[in-house]
C-alpha cells in the first residue's frame, strides 16, 4: 500500500553505504532505508502532527455535515419537536416536486450556458489580447477585474445596470440596435437568461488568462507552417490553436460545469429564483426549503444529491482524462 | 498541467502574439486594435468603476450608471456611515485578516507533511484533503448550520459571531493543494544539509523549507484573500442580525432599505470592491502564477 | 493499494457515525451558553428606523425595571429566513415580537412556549379580542398580546371639497367618491387620479391582506369553522363570491382602482397617495405620520369605511409577544411577557405621538388613548378595533392561504374577462386541499 512495503518486499541485503543512483532505492535494506527516514522526516506521528489541524477542521466542517446532511436526509427534521426516521420520503417528496425538476433544468441550462458562453468568449479575448506588449497585459488586467471582484458587488452592478425602464443601462444598449426595452431579471421570460449573461462576463476573463498561457507554448512553427500552407485565421485557429489547448479546454469546461451546479450567490441575489420560479436553481431551492419552509429533511435529500452528481461528474470526467490519454 | 507551467517559463520568445493579431504594423489595424481594446475595458472594468464613481456622485437616480462621478460629492459616505458602513467594513477585514493568517498557516503545515513527509498514509492524507474539494459550502449549507450552532466535540455556539465565520475557512483543500505542489520542488538536498547542521524539524521547517516557498505564500495569500472576501454563503449562514453583517451581506439589506439611496449602496459596494482590486493589482504575479498551475487541480 | 471508492466508503461511515455521536451528544450545549443570562429578543422592524429606537428604549427600560439584561435586535429584511435558520440550528432567540398571523406557522412546528394565561401577571386586564389572536387551532394560547390595530380610510379631504362630496356612509356613495375623483380633476391640473389605491401584488398576499376588509363588509368568508377545530372552505359561498366580484369591479366596472394596481405593492400604493396619485387610502394608522407630511395634514382626514351588505368588518392586526421554545431563560421570558402588557410596558412602547411607536392600540385596557396621545384620530382606530376588528383565522397555517387568495383576486383585476364565480371556485378547490394538507378539513 505505502513505498516502505514495497520496499520492504523488494529489499535485498547489500552493503550500505555509496549513495545509489536514483534508479537504485530500492535495492537498499529495508533498515537502513528507515533510519535514514527517520533521520531525514523525524518520528512517524511528525507529518500527522502538521496535518493534524487541516485535517481536524475538515472533520468538523466537511465530513461530520456530510455525514449529518445523509442522516438528516432520512429524517423529518424538526429541532423542536424531534426528528423522525421517514426512510426515503425525503427523497421522493424532492424528485418528485415540480419545483425541483425546474430548479435541476435551469440549473443545466445556466450551467451550459454559462459554461460555453465563458469559454466561447474568453477564447476570442484571448486571441485579440495575446501578447507580451505592456498595453496588452493592461487591458487584459482590466478585463480581469470582474473574476476578483466579490460576487455581491457585480450583482449589485448588474441589478442596476439590468433597471427595467428604458433609462437602465442595458435597455439603453440593446436600444441602440432598435430592440425594445427588455424587463430582463424581471420578466420570468428572461431572467435565467439574464443572470447566464453575468455568469459569462464573470467567466470570460477567468477563461482568457488561462488560455493566454497555454496560448504561448503553441509551437510558432506550425502556425507558420499552416500559413505557409495558406491557411486562413479560421483554419490556424480550428487546426493548430484548438489541438494544441484542448488540455486546457477540457479542464476548463469540467470545472465550470462542477461549479456550475451548486451555484448560489448570483441567483440568490440577482433574482432569488424569481419571478415566479423562472430562475430557480437547485442552491437557492434547497436554501428555501431549508431557512424559509422548514423542510429540513428535505433540503438535506437536495444537499445529498447535489453532492452525488459532483462526485458523479468528478469521477466521469477523471475517467474520461484518464483513457484519454 | 506541465504545458501551463512550461508557459511561464519560455513565454517571451518568438511573435508576440499566436495569430499575428495585434501587432500588425498597418495603421488602420492598430487603429481597429485599439478600439478593440476599448470596447473590452469598456464592457469588463467599466462596470466596476461606476461603482466607484457612483459613490462619490451626488446623483440619485437609481438607473443611471455613470464612468465619471456626475455632481462629486461625498455625502454618500457620510450617510452610508451613518446606516454602519464601516461596521460591515470592520467585519469583513477582521474576517479576512484572521482567516486568511490562519488558513496560511494551515496549509503551510498541511502541505510541509504531504510534500516533504514520506509516511504510512499519506495517500489517504491527501485524498481526504482531496475529497474536501467536492464538499463546498453549498453543498453543506443545510447541516452546517446546525454544526456552527453547536460543534461536534466542543460544543460551541458559533452562530451569529465572527468566529463562526472565519473558523470553517480556515482550512481549505486548494490552499493546500498548490501549496503541496510548490513544496515539492524544494530540493530534499537543503533539508537535509540543514539536519545535518543539526537543526530540529521545526527549525528546518521554518528558516529552510519556509523561505524558499515565499512564492507559493504569495499564491495562496492572495487566493486566500480572494476566497474569503468574497465569501457569501457562510456569512449568511451564521449572522442573524446586522451587527454581525459582512459587507457582501449588507449591500442587500441596504438595497432591500426604502430609506436606503443607491448613493449609500454605491458606497458599501465600493468598499467591498477596492480590497479586492488592490489585492490583485499588488499580486498580480502571484494571482497569475496561481492560475496557471492551481486552476487545473481547483 | 485500497480502492479509491473504498475508501470514500469508508470515510462516508465514519462521518455519519461521527455525525450521529455529536448529534447525540451536543444537546446540552447551549444550556451552559455563557450569555444565555441575557434576554435576546428581536422584533420584525427596519434596524436604524424609529421602531428600532423606541424598541431599544423599551429594553432599557424592561431592564431598569425588572433587572434582566436584553439584547435587542430588529431585523426586517428576511426576518422569517432568519428565524426559520435559527430554528434549524436549535438555537431561537428567547422572545421574538412579531405579528399574531405567524403565530400558527410558529407553533406548528414547535417553536413557541404554550401560555397559560392565569400564570401571566396582568392578563385580565388584557382585551379579550386580543387574546383570540394568541390562540392556535387547538384552542391553547402560544403568545402573549402586544400590540393591536385596525385600518381606516385616509381621504383627500381637499378633493372632496373640490368635487363637493359629504363624506360617504354607504358603499354606493363611496363608489360614487372616487368615481368624482376620476372624473372630476379634483386637483383642478387635469392630471389622472385614481380613486383608491391598492396594493394588489401577490407578494406577501398583499392584494388579500389590503382588501380583506372589504371582503368581509361585502359578506365573503374564507372559512366555515366546525368548532372542533375542524374547517370548510367557504370562499365559494355567494356571499364571498359577490364580495369578490365587488373588489374587482373597483378595477373593471368603476375603474377606480389605479391602473397597474396588480403589480404594486405598499411602497408604490404609499407613494401614489402621498403623491396626489390617489384619493383614498385604506391602511393602518402607522402612516399617520408620514401622511401629515405628505400630502400634509391640512389635506388629509382619516374616517371609518362605510359598512358594506355584511356591515362594516375591519382587518384586525397585531404582534404578539411570542416565547421561544429552548430557551435556558423562561422565568425572565415570563417577566418581559408581564412587563410587555403592564401599564408601564405598553406606555413606553407606545412612545407618546412619536413616530414608529411599537404599541399602536395598547392592549391593556387600564390605559387611556388620550392620555398617552395627543392626536384624537387614534380613538378612532381604537373604537374601530373595539367595534368592528377582526384578526384572520385561526388555522394551523394562515400563510398559503392568504397566497392563494391573493392569486385569485390578483387574477380578478388584471384579466377583466375572467368569470369571478369560475375563479372562486377554483380556490375554493385549493382551500380544501390545503386545509386537507394542513390536517383540519373538516368530514
Amino acid at each position: 500500500m505505502t513505498e516502505t512495503t514495497l520496499t520492504a518486499r523488494a529489499g535485498t541485503p547489500e552493503a550500505p553505504g555509496a549513495p545509489g543512483a536514483p534508479g537504485s532505492v530500492g535495492r537498499r535494506t529495508s533498515r537502513a532505508r528507515w533510519m535514514r527516514r527517520a533521520r531525514r522526516h523525524g518520528p512517524v506521528w511528525v507529518p500527522w502532527l502538521f496535518l493534524a489541524p487541516a485535517l481536524i477542521l475538515f472533520l468538523l466542517f466537511k465530513f461530520i455535515p456530510m455525514g449529518q446532511a445523509l442522516v438528516m436526509s432520512f429524517q423529518d427534521v424538526q429541532p423542536f419537536l424531534g426528528n423522525q426516521w421517514v426512510g426515503t420520503a425525503n427523497y421522493e417528496t424532492l424528485v418528485g416536486s415540480p419545483d425541483f425538476q425546474s430548479a435541476v433544468w435551469h440549473t443545466s441550462i445556466l450551467a451550459v450556458g454559462q459554461t460555453a458562453g465563458s469559454m466561447f468568449l474568453g477564447f476570442t479575448l484571448a486571441l485579440l489580447l495575446e501578447g507580451q506588449a505592456k498595453r496588452l497585459w493592461f487591458v487584459r488586467s482590466a478585463a480581469f477585474l470582474p473574476v476578483v471582484a466579490p460576487m455581491a458587488v457585480i450583482a449589485e452592478v448588474w441589478r442596476i445596470m439590468y433597471h427595467p425602464t428604458s433609462d437602465g443601462l442595458a435597455n439603453q444598449i440593446i436600444g441602440w440596435v432598435t430592440l425594445d426595452p427588455s424587463q430582463w431579471i424581471n420578466s420570468p421570460d428572461t431572467s435565467l437568461w439574464s443572470v447566464m449573461i453575468v455568469g459569462i462576463w464573470r467567466g470570460a476573463p477567468y477563461d482568457m488568462i488561462i488560455i493566454v498561457a497555454g496560448l504561448v507554448s503553441v509551437d510558432r512553427s506550425l502556425y507558420e507552417a499552416a500559413a505557409l500552407d495558406g491557411a486562413g485565421i479560421l483554419q490556424r485557429i480550428r487546426y493548430v490553436t484548438i489541438p494544441a489547448l484542448r488540455p486546457v479546454i477540457v479542464i476548463l469546461l469540467t470545472l465550470a460545469a462542477i461549479r456550475g451546479m451548486r451555484v448560489f450567490t448570483e441567483v440568490y441575489l440577482l433574482t432569488n429564483g424569481g419571478p415566479n420560479g423562472s430562475s430557480e436553481v437547485v442552491m437557492t431551492l434547497i436554501y428555501k426549503l431549508g431557512f424559509e419552509r422548514g423542510d429540513l429533511g428535505v433540503a438535506a435529500a437536495g444537499s445529498v444529491v447535489l453532492f452525488v452528481a459532483t462526485v458523479l461528474l468528478t469521477l466521469l470526467v477523471q475517467f474520461a482524462r484518464r483513457r484519454d490519454r | 498541467m506541465s504545458r501551463v507551467r512550461r508557459a511561464g517559463v519560455n513565454g517571451g520568445d518568438g511573435l508576440d502574439s499566436a495569430l499575428g493579431l495585434g501587432t500588425s504594423s498597418r495603421p488602420w489595424i492598430r487603429a481597429l486594435n485599439y478600439a478593440v481594446w476599448a470596447i473590452i475595458i469598456v464592457v469588463f472594468a467599466g462596470p466596476l468603476v461606476a461603482v466607484v464613481a457612483g459613490a462619490f456622485s451626488g446623483s440619485r437616480d437609481p438607473s443611471q450608471l455613470s464612468i465619471i462621478p456626475a455632481d462629486p460629492s461625498l455625502a454618500s459616505f457620510s450617510a452610508a456611515f451613518d446606516r454602519g458602513v464601516l461596521r460591515y467594513l470592520a467585519n469583513s477585514l477582521i474576517v479576512v485578516g484572521f482567516g486568511l493568517v490562519f488558513q496560511m498557516i494551515v496549509s503551510v503545515f498541511a502541505a510541509h507533511a504531504l510534500a516533504r513527509k514520506r509516511f504510512r498514509g499519506s495517500a489517504i492524507a491527501m485524498l481526504l484533503v482531496l475529497s474536501t474539494m467536492m464538499l463546498p459550502e453549498e453543498i453543506l449549507a443545510i447541516p452546517l448550520s446546525q454544526v456552527l450552532a453547536d460543534v461536534p466535540f466542543l460544543g460551541f455556539n458559533l452562530i451569529n459571531t465572527l468566529p463562526g465565520m472565519i473558523v470553517p475557512i480556515v482550512a481549505w483543500g486548494f490552499s493546500i493543494l498548490v501549496m503541496t505542489e510548490f513544496m515539492k520542488e524544494v530540493p530534499a538536498e537543503l533539508e537535509e544539509a540543514a539536519k545535518i547542521d543539526g537543526a530540529g524539524e521545526i527549525r528546518t521547517f521554518l528558516f529552510v523549507v519556509l523561505p524558499t516557498c515565499t512564492p507559493a505564500l504569495g499564491v495562496i495569500g492572495v487566493f486566500g484573500f480572494n476566497m474569503i472576501w468574497d465569501q457569501y454563503l457562510l456569512p449568511l449562514l451564521v449572522a442573524s442580525d446586522s451587527s454581525m453583517f459582512t459587507l457582501p451581506l449588507a449591500l442587500r439589506t441596504l438595497r432591500a432599505d426604502p430609506e436606503v439611496g443607491l448613493g449609500v449602496v454605491l458606497v458599501a459596494a465600493t468598499l467591498a470592491l477596492l480590497p479586492a482590486v488592490i489585492a490583485f493589482l499588488c499580486f498580480q504575479r502571484s494571482f497569475m502564477r496561481g492560475l496557471s498551475s492551481g486552476a487545473v487541480k481547483g | 493499494m485500497m480502492k479509491t471508492s473504498e475508501l470514500m466508503a469508508a470515510i462516508a461511515v465514519a462521518a455519519v457515525t461521527l455525525a450521529a455521536c455529536s448529534e447525540g451528544g451536543g444537546d446540552s450545549a447551549e444550556q451552559n451558553d455563557p450569555d444565555s443570562q441575557t434576554l435576546e429578543i428581536w422584533q420584525r422592524k427596519a434596524p436604524g428606523s424609529p421602531s428600532d429606537m423606541i424598541g431599544q428604549d423599551m429594553a432599557d427600560a424592561f431592564t431598569e425595571a425588572t433587572g434582566v439584561e436584553v439584547e435587542f435586535t430588529s431585523v426586517l429584511e428576511d426576518f422569517e429566513t432568519k428565524l426559520q435558520q435559527r430554528a434549524a440550528q436549535g438555537d431561537l432567540p428567547d422572545v421574538v415580537i412579531n405579528d399574531t398571523a405567524q403565530l400558527g406557522n410558529m407553533q406548528s412546528q414547535g417553536l413557541l412556549r404554550q401560555i397559560d394565561p392565569a400564570a401571566i401577571e396582568g392578563s385580565d386586564r388584557v382585551a379579550e379580542r386580543a387574546w383570540d389572536a394568541a390562540k392556535a387551532v387547538d384552542g391553547e394560547y402560544y403568545g402573549v398580546p402586544f400590540t393591536a390595530h385596525t385600518v381606516a380610510l385616509f381621504n383627500r379631504a381637499d378633493w372632496r371639497e373640490n368635487v363637493g362630496a359629504d363624506i360617504p356612509t354607504t358603499w354606493d356613495e363611496l363608489i360614487e367618491l372616487w368615481k368624482a375623483y376620476v372624473d372630476g380633476d379634483p386637483t383642478g391640473t387635469g392630471a389622472d387620479v385614481a380613486g383608491i389605491a391598492v396594493p394588489g401584488t401577490t407578494k406577501r398576499g398583499y392584494i388579500s391582506w389590503n382588501t380583506s376588509t372589504f371582503y368581509w363588509s361585502g359578506g365573503g368568508e374564507y372559512f366555515t369553522e366546525h368548532g372542533d377545530g375542524t374547517f370548510s372552505s367557504a370562499v365559494a359561498t355567494p356571499g364571498s363570491i359577490e364580495a369578490a366580484e365587488w373588489i374587482r369591479n373597483l378595477a373593471c366596472e368603476h375603474d377606480v382602482m389605479q391602473p397597474g394596481a396588480g403589480s404594486q405593492d405598499t411602497t408604490n400604493t404609499k407613494e401614489l397617495f402621498q403623491t396626489d396619485g390617489a384619493g383614498s387610502y385604506l391602511v393602518a394608522p402607522y402612516e399617520l405620520a408620514s401622511f401629515d407630511i405628505d400630502p400634509g395634514a391640512d389635506v388629509v382626514e382619516v374616517f371609518a369605511p362605510p359598512p358594506g351588505p355584511a356591515g362594516l368588518t375591519t382587518l384586525a392586526e397585531g404582534n404578539n409577544v411570542y416565547l421561544m421554545a429552548g430557551s435556558a431563560n423562561e422565568d425572565a421570558q415570563d417577566t418581559f411577557a408581564e412587563w410587555a402588557i403592564s401599564v408601564e410596558g405598553q406606555t413606553v412602547a407606545m412612545a407618546g405621538d412619536e413616530e414608529g411607536g411599537l404599541v399602536r392600540i395598547p392592549v391593556n385596557q387600564d390605559i387611556v388613548m388620550s392620555d398617552v396621545r395627543e392626536d384624537d384620530r387614534w380613538q378612532l382606530f381604537q373604537d374601530l378595533y373595539d367595534e368592528n376588528g377582526r384578526y384572520v383565522p385561526v388555522v394551523p397555517n394562515w400563510a398559503p392561504f392568504l397566497q392563494a387568495s391573493a392569486e385569485t383576486l390578483n387574477a380578478l383585476i388584471s384579466d377583466c374577462s375572467l368569470d369571478a364565480e369560475t375563479a372562486m371556485e377554483q380556490l375554493d378547490e385549493e382551500f380544501t386541499s390545503e386545509l386537507d394538507a394542513q390536517g383540519v378539513l373538516a368530514e
